[in-house]
């Protein structure tokens, strides 16, 4: 089943920089797939999009339903985003309320959003952190608490923005192992090439807004033209 | 970062703590009231008013240093407010239009101190959202509450590059550069906020305030608002009886 479907997408900001240009692409269910590309390519552009936060033209399609005023709500149920710097996705003055904050606006009763939040906490490793204060964790621990945060939504999509963005090696090891745990559709845009190695079989590359290239990770990261085309090396 | 700045108190189990916080905004609102309306002249009432918060603030189990501070933060802004009173009117009776001002601006500080210090900010907000509070209002104090976290960050790093940069010399340029920090860091604030408004808006945020604590009324709560009135309205009204 195509679980992401992707037609014509061209988005412009408001100062005039094409930030997409007419690109297109499908991901199926439980596929994991890589967005590499400089400063500007448009992955963070691309990521925003898929549950709606901006909204170009053309279609972008999740799960079946296409993406537009109407179904925004629906859409952002199936799309969990991770943004690349948690602390602009913290902004509760404890964990527990951070992690509840999507199963709340869900509309779900006490009992469920406290057995989601601990499922949550516990997926990650970070259960015993309910009360802590979001802004007073390492950033590893951060990242963490934002994946939480997400999977609380219980998306069917996990999108991530530079997941090993700011991170020490061993928490950048423990993040790894914790996203290949998941069975979630997966769009991860990075610059860490290890990362795309071990998380996507399949990358997509992009360039100026467009798609330079689609295909399979190994074949992409070991083409040195390639990269140098999309000043990545 | 530190941002423990608010709410530092929320999760006591106070007498004070545990009322309904809508039954505190409207026992708030009625003392308010009270402190306002209450005749100048009626002294009395006023220092009956002051022991009444006194025992809120014992109750609340609040350390008295936190009330402390918090009162020494804001009564400047009063006293620079109510400055000019004291020329309005001619000789002392100037002096004392500016202390019962004083008075009802240090009563009311006190009172929402109690308040805000004995329960979470977004049960405030959501006790007032059921009350009837403009939304517009709610809204814009909940992003408040969201963004101020941010605003502190900001202005840490900014305080940081500051002092990074000007080895401690206190010249005129270094207050000169100051001002363009703080309008800068105002923009970042600006920016970063936004950021986390798609973050909220991504996890369904709704624009509703939202919060996990369901309210109930209680009787001790209902004792507790109707002896707060009877109290505040018996002081008013035999003060100015006598007077």
């Amino acid at each position: 089943m195509v679980h992401i479907r992707i037609e014509h997408l061209s988005f412009s900001y408001p100062d005039g920089t094409l930030a997409l240009n007419d690109i297109g692409f499908s991901v199926t269910e439980g596929e994991s797939v890589g967005i590499i590309g400089a400063n500007g390519a448009g992955k963070t552009t691309l990521i925003l999009h898929l549950n709606g936060i901006l909204r170009g033209n053309g279609l972008v399609e999740i799960a079946g339903v296409p993406v537009n005023e109407r179904t925004l709500l629906v859409v952002r149920r199936k799309v969990g985003i991770v943004f690349q710097n948690p602390d602009e996705q913290l902004f509760s003055p404890t964990v527990y309320e951070d992690v509840a904050f999507a199963p709340l606006y869900m509309g779900k009763t006490a009992p469920e959003i406290g057995r989601i939040v601990s499922e949550s906490l516990t997926a990650v490793g970070m259960a015993g952190y309910e009360e802590k204060m979001p802004y007073h964790l390492s950033v590893g621990e951060k990242k963490k608490i934002a994946i939480a945060a997400v999977l609380a939504q219980q998306p069917e999509i996990l999108a991530f923005d530079e997941p090993s963005a700011n991170l020490d090696p061993k928490s950048r090891r423990i993040l790894l192992n914790l996203l290949l745990g998941f069975p979630h559709t997966r769009i991860i845009a990075s610059h860490d090439f290890n990362v795309l190695k071990e998380l996507c079989k399949r990358t997509i590359v992009l360039k100026k807004g467009m798609i330079l290239a689609d295909g399979l990770t190994e074949e992409i990261l070991n083409d040195a033209a390639l990269l140098k085309e999309a000043d990545l090396l | 970062m530190k941002h423990d700045f608010m709410d530092v108190y929320r999760d006591r189990k106070s007498f004070i703590h545990c009322l309904d916080p809508r039954i505190k905004i409207i026992a708030a609102i009625c003392c308010l009231v009270f402190f306002i309306l209450a005749p100048g002249r009626n002294l009395a009432a006023f220092a009956w008013y002051a022991v009444f918060v006194g025992v809120l603030m014992a109750l609340s189990g609040v350390p008295v240093s936190f009330y402390i501070k918090r009162f020494a933060s804001l009564v400047p802004f009063v006293a620079l407010i109510g400055i000019s009173v004291p020329f309005m009117h001619a000789g002392i009776g100037g002096v004392r239009v500016f202390l019962i001002l004083m008075c009802r601006a240090m009563l009311s500080i006190m009172l929402l101190s109690v308040l805000t210090a004995s329960t979470r900010f977004s049960d405030l907000l959501k006790a007032g959202e059921s009350l009837g509070f403009p939304k517009l209002l709610i809204t814009v104090l909940s992003f408040m509450y969201r963004y101020i976290f941010l605003i502190q960050e900001e202005t840490m790093l900014m305080k940081i590059a500051w002092h990074s940069r000007f080895f401690g010399k206190n010249t005129f340029k270094a207050w000169k550069s100051l001002a363009g920090l703080i309008a800068a860091m105002f923009l970042r604030s600006f920016e970063k906020a936004e950021r986390v408004y798609l973050a909220m808006c991504s996890r369904g945020f709704s624009g509703q305030a939202k919060t996990l604590t369901r309210f109930s009324i209680s009787f001790q709560d209902i004792l507790f608002l109707w002896a707060t009135i009877l109290f505040l309205a018996g002081v008013t009204l035999n003060g100015s009886y006598k007077n």
